[in-house]
């Protein structure tokens, strides 16, 4: 197994007054590791600090033991790394070609003819080769982000750090991430940020759930959907008290929080699970 | 065809070993050329690797993008093939060097008019060094390089990337200053390169500026002090007196100065800070 070790140690992150992360830990060797939260929870900052893309305020990120903060190490934990940014973007007038290429010298990958074949690798791997000559401007939102995807590739990192991958892709790019990064997970480290909580119980080994900053939940997708277990019930009319609750299609409600007795309970979902723990502040569980 | 007499299974093991003589070597080629057996007889001698090698590098050649002028021209002057990339790499950065040059050329032809005054002069003395500055500005940094992120996060210093595009955007701006000043050298002499140290100190100033504050408003604060300190000294002196010999040691020296306040914060350009 070629993974890298990454141990979050208590990071923070402040942007003036405002704090994007609170004291967060979470360690991971190997696997698919979500990080799930809604929008502004954090998610994209945890990210870019884990890319050594943005310097924690406080705390300290190791990947392999090595300290992202500090030189040499920063150095060499990047040339395990690759990244794809929550928002691609890539010079309009260059060909997706000549894009990977430069970033493939920026990975240090200066050999003209072996540097030209892992380039085709990674285009191949996101169904981008027969793309390779196009300019960027002529291609879709979900063909970009494919093409930020394939550049975290290269190199065959150890860790690969991508926020928010599945985003602009239609469902049969969906299932083909989903097949690609838990294959890459079975050799590297992969942590993914979502939104989704269906992408996150398709691909997990590990689910880390934050808010407002902080860890909500780190386990599993079995775990995370146990913690909505006898919470989950159906109305027929809005409930009166209910964490959440939503009108389904048949006109009945989904609802989930502490039910009234003599309620028709249902089997939770990751998502129930998920929304029970960001609708309302809570301690953080470990499942 | 025939073939000529002795070639052999030794010969073409010799061959691809490279100890043919050349009168051989010929043989062997000629034979090749003419005979799909003695094409497998020779390439039978030759490791799968090293065809597999020699074939990557041709599916390489066709599979290479087209390289434009820009990067072409750099690799014939000696430069690696993966720097040049780098360089050619950022078309805002290509840009930047024509805005450059056109801008110098202009304030040099306006200079180099016939009724030229040391006031003329004075005017492409001042605007001259503030074309890397404005080069600079577009070279590097967040919101200028649209994969920064991607770029941040590899191994490749970002520092060193700056430098890289800085020096390049400095020998641009030479070549098109030097071009300038070639123009109106008959009347103006040597004068006319007394732009060239400003324009260093003023490019190292700005990377300097550049670790404490965005690119573009280093780049600003910088031109605007220049053409802020030129007016002043030239309304209580005279035109040239900021560009005199006796001024020009002090460019060098805040050259230096700044290149060392540039190496010490170097780390600066290592990440990127974004509210997310």
């Amino acid at each position: 197994m070629n993974a890298a070790s990454l141990r979050v140690d208590r990071v923070g992150h402040s942007y003036g007054k405002r704090v994007a992360l609170q004291d967060l830990s979470l360690s991971a060797l190997g696997g698919v590791v979500t990080v799930l939260g809604p929008n502004g929870a954090g998610k994209t900052t945890l990210l870019r600090s884990m890319a050594t893309v943005q310097r924690a305020s406080s705390g300290q990120i190791y990947v392999d033991g090595l300290d992202v903060s500090v030189e040499p190490d920063r150095t060499e934990a990047r040339r395990r790394i690759g990244y794809l940014p929550q928002e691609p973007r890539f010079a309009p007038r260059a060909t997706v070609f000549d894009i990977v290429d430069y970033l493939a010298i920026c990975k240090e990958h200066h050999d003209r003819r072996d540097r030209h074949r892992e380039v085709r690798r990674v285009l191949e791997a996101v169904q981008l080769g027969d793309r390779a000559d196009d300019r960027v401007r002529a291609l879709s939102g979900g063909m970009v982000r494919r093409l930020g995807i394939a550049q975290s590739l290269l190199g065959q990192p150890r860790l690969l750090v991508l926020d928010e991958p599945a985003a602009g892709l239609d469902p049969d790019q969906r299932l083909q991430l989903r097949d690609l990064l838990t294959t890459l997970g079975a050799t590297s480290t992969v942590v993914v940020s979502t939104d989704m909580t269906d992408e996150a119980a398709a691909i997990s080994s590990q689910v880390i759930v934050i808010a407002d900053g902080t860890t909500r939940f780190v386990g599993t997708a079995a775990g995370l959907t146990r913690l909505a277990g006898e919470r989950v019930w159906i109305a027929p009319q809005a409930p009166a008290r209910a964490t959440r609750s939503w009108r389904q299609p048949d006109g009945t409600y989904r609802c989930i929080g502490d039910p009234p007795p003599g309620s028709t309970m249902v089997e939770p979902t990751m998502e129930d699970g998920y929304l029970l723990l960001v609708s309302a502040p809570t301690e953080a569980a470990v499942a | 065809m025939m073939i000529d007499l002795p070639l052999d299974a030794s010969l073409a093991q010799r061959y691809v070993a490279g100890s043919t003589t050349a009168a051989e070597t010929m043989r062997v080629e000629r034979a090749m050329d003419s005979s799909a057996s003695w094409r497998g007889l020779v390439g039978a001698q030759v490791p799968a690797e090293r065809l597999e090698h020699n074939l990557a590098g041709v599916v390489a050649e066709l599979d290479a993008p087209k390289r434009g002028f820009v990067e072409r021209s750099m690799i014939r002057v000696g430069l690696h093939d993966h720097v040049a990339r780098l360089l050619a790499a950022t078309p805002v950065m290509r840009r930047s060097w024509y805005i450059a040059s056109v801008l110098v050329l202009f304030f040099g032809l306006a200079a180099s008019n016939p009724d030229n005054t040391n006031g003329s002069l004075g005017i492409f003395l001042a605007i001259a060094p503030l074309v890397p500055v404005l080069g600079v500005a577009v070279a590097y940094g967040p919101g200028i390089d649209p994969a920064h992120d991607m770029t941040v996060a590899t191994p490749l210093s970002g520092f060193r990337l700056l430098l890289i595009r800085a020096v390049a955007v400095l020998a641009t701006s030479v070549v098109f200053g030097g071009i300038g000043g070639v123009l109106i050298a008959q009347s103006h002499g040597i004068r006319v390169v007394a732009w060239m140290l400003p324009a260093l100190a003023l490019t190292t100033a700005t990377l300097a500026l550049s670790t404490a504050v965005a690119t573009r408003t280093a780049s600003a604060i910088t031109a605007g002090g220049w053409l802020i300190g030129v007016a002043v000294v030239a309304r209580a002196a005279d035109d040239f007196t900021m560009f005199g010999a006796p001024a020009q040691p002090a460019y060098a020296a805040a050259a230096l100065a700044a290149g060392i306040v540039l190496f010490m914060r170097r780390d600066a350009f290592e990440s990127v800070e974004v509210a997310s």
